[in-house]
């Protein structure tokens, strides 16, 4: 092991590494957890349900013939919000709360590591609220929005929605916040104090209402957009009919494909 | 101690066996370990608690599973902190060149090793060739083990390693030349 390696190996021993854990990080994790897996089994009902009435539709079609398909197939949009329910009752949420004092862990000694308090994510009011079916299942990015958010919205009024976790570290006032998506980690919704939304990128497969989205040809989306640059990634296009607003097309220079896709707001504010 | 989660399971298949099924335990006696991991692995104490509450919350909400299906439930945590970390920082790069926000609008933190060349050498480092670093001079594991881990073969976690390594002894010489 040479010099380098020697150092390498003191460096990641350093007991500045440790950090304390707050004291409600572990209760924060669960809660956050049992959130995620909720979310997730109200997806994966909402889905086996329109699975089970396409399939119940298919049946009929062979078996009464078509008149009365179209009867059955009305019903998915009924029973996907009335079965995507969670078996838990909200009321048992457990009360997710900011920490306010850190507990030192065993392995750390040092009175000046820093302190991280793991944050709440999604939202704290929802304990007595019914499971929030989170932004993810909005698919289109554009022209004023995604999901219940809108270029422009306040800070207040992003956090009224119900479907964002507020930022890991206080912000100042007069800064620019971002808040990420409920059940939508690496997401962004970036709020100007002046301006209000100024970037929402949902981090899940979208597209915009022209259907450009990630996979599309850039041919395609030069189609739409007449500003797209296929020369220069990510190109920054104006939304349709839009005088303030713009998506960042981000696409892979080899395969000529996009592979994201932000929209973005007033760019001089944050 | 049962869990809120392991009362919460709603799939039966998914309930897992009650030895095991303990995720509130594991989250108690894993957090110091896995917190300081993403400190090293993110170069920031808040980088690294954001990436270890994002990671245990996906396993938390398949913990049965998890534990069922790796035996190891701390390295596929530690696994998947590595991956999830590079997945992000492909994303924020991406857009740090759409837009010129700040990846944290938040305060400044004053980080302990400012004054270490070793470590701002390691945070220039990009991603991979960090984590790649980090597995081994902190996980201690070998080249084989890095690319499992990593999901890469065994040539490129070569490649990164000496990449990051050349890196790191430049910004070294660079730095001690500065000094004189």
């Amino acid at each position: 092991m040479d010099d380098l390696e020697e150092e390498l190996t003191r460096l990641f021993q350093d007991r500045r590494l440790d950090v304390q854990v707050a004291a409600d990080a572990e209760k924060t994790v669960v809660a956050g957890a049992r959130r995620v897996r909720r979310n997730r089994i109200a997806l994966v009902s909402a889905a086996g349900v329109v699975a089970a009435a396409v399939l119940a539709t298919g049946t009929i079609v062979l078996t009464h013939g078509p008149s009365k398909s179209n009867q059955v197939a009305d019903a998915p949009t009924l029973s996907v919000t009335s079965t995507s329910t969670d078996t838990t009752s909200p009321g048992t949420t457990p009360q997710v709360q900011t920490p306010s004092a850190a507990t030192t862990p065993p392995a750390s000694g040092r009175a000046n590591a820093p302190t991280v308090m793991t944050s709440p994510r999604g939202p704290a009011a929802s304990t007595s609220k019914p499971a929030v079916v989170p932004a993810v299942t909005a698919t289109v990015l554009g022209p004023n929005g995604y999901g219940p958010f809108r270029l422009g919205m306040t800070a207040e009024q992003v956090v009224a929605t119900g479907q964002v976790n507020q930022p890991a570290a206080p912000v100042p006032a007069g800064q620019c916040v971002t808040y990420t998506i409920g059940g939508q980690p690496g997401s962004r919704i970036v709020v100007s104090p002046r301006s209000g939304v100024v970037l929402i990128d949902p981090s899940i497969k979208v597209h915009t209402p022209e259907d450009v989205g990630e996979g599309t040809n850039i041919e395609i989306a030069l189609s739409h957009y007449r500003d797209f640059d296929a020369q220069k990634s990510p190109s920054v296009v104006a939304v349709p009919g839009r005088t303030s607003a713009w998506y960042s097309i981000s696409y892979d220079m080899d395969t000529s494909k996009v592979t994201g896709i932000i929209l973005l707001g007033s760019q001089t504010e944050c | 101690m049962t869990s809120v989660l392991s009362r919460a399971a709603v799939h039966p298949a998914d309930s897992g066996d009650n030895a095991v099924d303990d995720f509130g335990e594991f989250v108690r006696a894993a957090l110091p370990g896995l917190l300081r991991y993403g400190y090293a692995l993110t170069g920031n104490p808040h980088d690294g608690a954001d990436l270890v509450q994002a990671v245990l919350e996906k396993i938390g909400a398949r913990w049965s599973t998890v534990v069922r299906s790796t035996g190891d439930p701390l390295a596929y945590a530690r696994r998947a902190m590595s991956n999830t970390h590079i997945s992000w920082w492909r994303r924020r790069r991406k857009e740090s060149l759409v837009a010129d926000l700040p990846e944290v609008a938040g305060p400044s933190v004053p980080d302990s090793f400012d004054n270490e060349p070793l470590w701002q050498a390691l945070r220039a480092l990009p991603q991979r060739q960090r984590a790649v670093i980090v597995l081994r001079y902190y996980e201690g594991l070998s080249e084989a083990e890095i690319a499992e881990t990593l999901r890469i073969s065994t040539g490129t976690v070569k490649s990164q390693a000496s990449k990051a390594m050349a890196s790191l002894r430049t910004r070294l010489g660079a730095t001690a030349e500065g000094r004189h």
